[in-house]
């Protein structure tokens, strides 16, 4: 394997951490956001598993930080730094999509929808839509850190720019 | 066992090795000797003069033939689904009421522009066909220029790039139409696809487009940063 030095496997480390410190309270906070309002005797919830969008969000945002946590070990084993750059990619990818198709549901419950004749749910339940962006803007941190990571590992392993003289 | 002579101009050893003669050019002999000098001496550094085979400056040879054909399957993929629906439109006249013997009709339209998602997945379907175009252009028209290597990186960074804009677009939009199919009775929200079916098959058949064109930028990705990883050896040692 060519020259991996030890600053590099630190900062990877580093960043990789910084990567799992941000999923983490997203899947967290986005489970707890659940809220039951009264109205007139009827008792309205709302909970994560209510949208599939949502559910998605946080069993893709537990398989990324399931992954960082083990390549964290796996990096300190110079031999599998050509899968990891490949595995990087793929999770950047879930990441990305998670996020994307979080907002986008999200956004409906706020702005709700004329054209479909969907009404926005956020008047009713604002912790719930609170909860929900916090959680969202966490994961939007992740996937920024995971797009820096699978940079990095780039410049560290491709032969452009650790030219030899 | 060694003989040095004089064919045409240039110093030829004749080395009797095994019961075979070997008739190896001096130049050769120079290299290796070289190298034999360099790598006694140093663990670190690897270049080696004229043996060197992850050179900073390869031959560009003309691409792979796999990668062109994956190239032009994805862009028709994006291209399509942009095209799809971009052109997804739907107007029905529903019959509300009837006051009397009048009916009162109200003309609804179903536009790919009413949803945010739907615009997200029209615009970056569009940015990844035009993506697409360009790395063909590049394979095709471009195998000459170079500095230093640096085509490779360019090329595997923005594949990387365009491959994460796309699979957000994607599914932002699959999430959408999901929701517009079943509709969600915790949130109150009607599904609309029984109403506008042709606006929803349409969709559908751009999503999946859209999703084929995703897995095949995927596996172009993937080879763009293997080649960015293992550049490939150059053989013009055997022919100074």
């Amino acid at each position: 394997m060519d020259s991996i030095t030890k600053t590099n496997k630190i900062i990877t480390i580093l960043l990789r951490l910084v990567a799992l410190a941000a999923t983490i309270p997203s899947i967290v906070v986005m489970v707890i956001s659940n809220e039951s309002t009264q109205i007139f005797d009827f008792t309205f919830s709302a909970q994560y598993d209510n949208l599939p969008t949502f559910t998605y969000f946080v069993v893709a945002e537990a398989i990324a930080a399931g992954y960082s946590f083990i390549v964290i070990f796996l990096s300190l084993k110079s031999s599998f730094w050509r899968v990891i750059i490949i595995l990087d990619v793929v999770v950047t990818l879930l990441l990305t999509s998670s996020v994307s198709a979080t907002l986008a549901v999200a956004l409906i419950g706020k702005n709700g929808n004329t054209y479909a004749g969907w009404d926005p749910i956020c008047g009713q339940f604002s912790k719930f839509c609170d909860y929900v962006a916090g959680a969202v803007s966490c994961g939007f941190v992740a996937t920024i850190i995971y797009v820096l990571i699978v940079l990095y590992d780039l410049h560290i392993l491709s032969p452009f720019f650790n030219s030899k003289p | 066992m060694c003989h040095s002579e004089l064919i045409g101009q240039q110093m030829v050893l004749a080395i009797y090795i095994n019961g075979h003669f070997y008739l190896v050019p001096s130049k050769i002999i120079l290299f290796v000797f070289f190298s034999f000098n360099t790598m006694a001496q140093e663990n670190e550094e690897k270049t080696v003069v004229g043996l060197s085979s992850s050179d900073p400056m390869p031959i560009n040879k003309p691409d792979h033939g796999i990668l062109l054909v994956l190239r032009l399957v994805a862009f028709f993929a994006t291209a399509s689904a942009t095209i799809v629906m971009a052109l997804n439109k739907e107007t029905k006249t529903l019959v509300v009421a009837t006051i009397g013997s009048t009916q009162v009709k109200v003309t609804l339209t179903a536009k790919f522009q009413h949803t945010p998602a739907f615009v997200f997945f029209v615009i970056a379907n569009g940015m990844a066909s035009l993506h697409n175009l360009l790395m063909i252009a590049i394979n095709i028209f471009g195998s000459k220029t170079d500095y230093k290597g640096l085509k490779l990186a360019v090329v595997a960074i923005l594949d990387m790039l365009n491959v994460a804009l796309i699979s957000g677009a994607a599914n932002a939009a699959a999430f959408m139409a999901e929701l517009g199919k079943n509709g969600n009775k915790h949130a109150r929200w009607d599904k609309i696809c029984d109403k506008f079916d042709t606006f929803c098959n349409h969709g559908g058949g751009a999503l999946i487009a859209s999703f084929m064109g995703l897995g095949l930028m995927l596996a172009i990705s993937v080879i763009s940063i293997i080649k960015l990883l293992k550049p490939k050896p150059t053989n013009h040692i055997l022919f100074p």
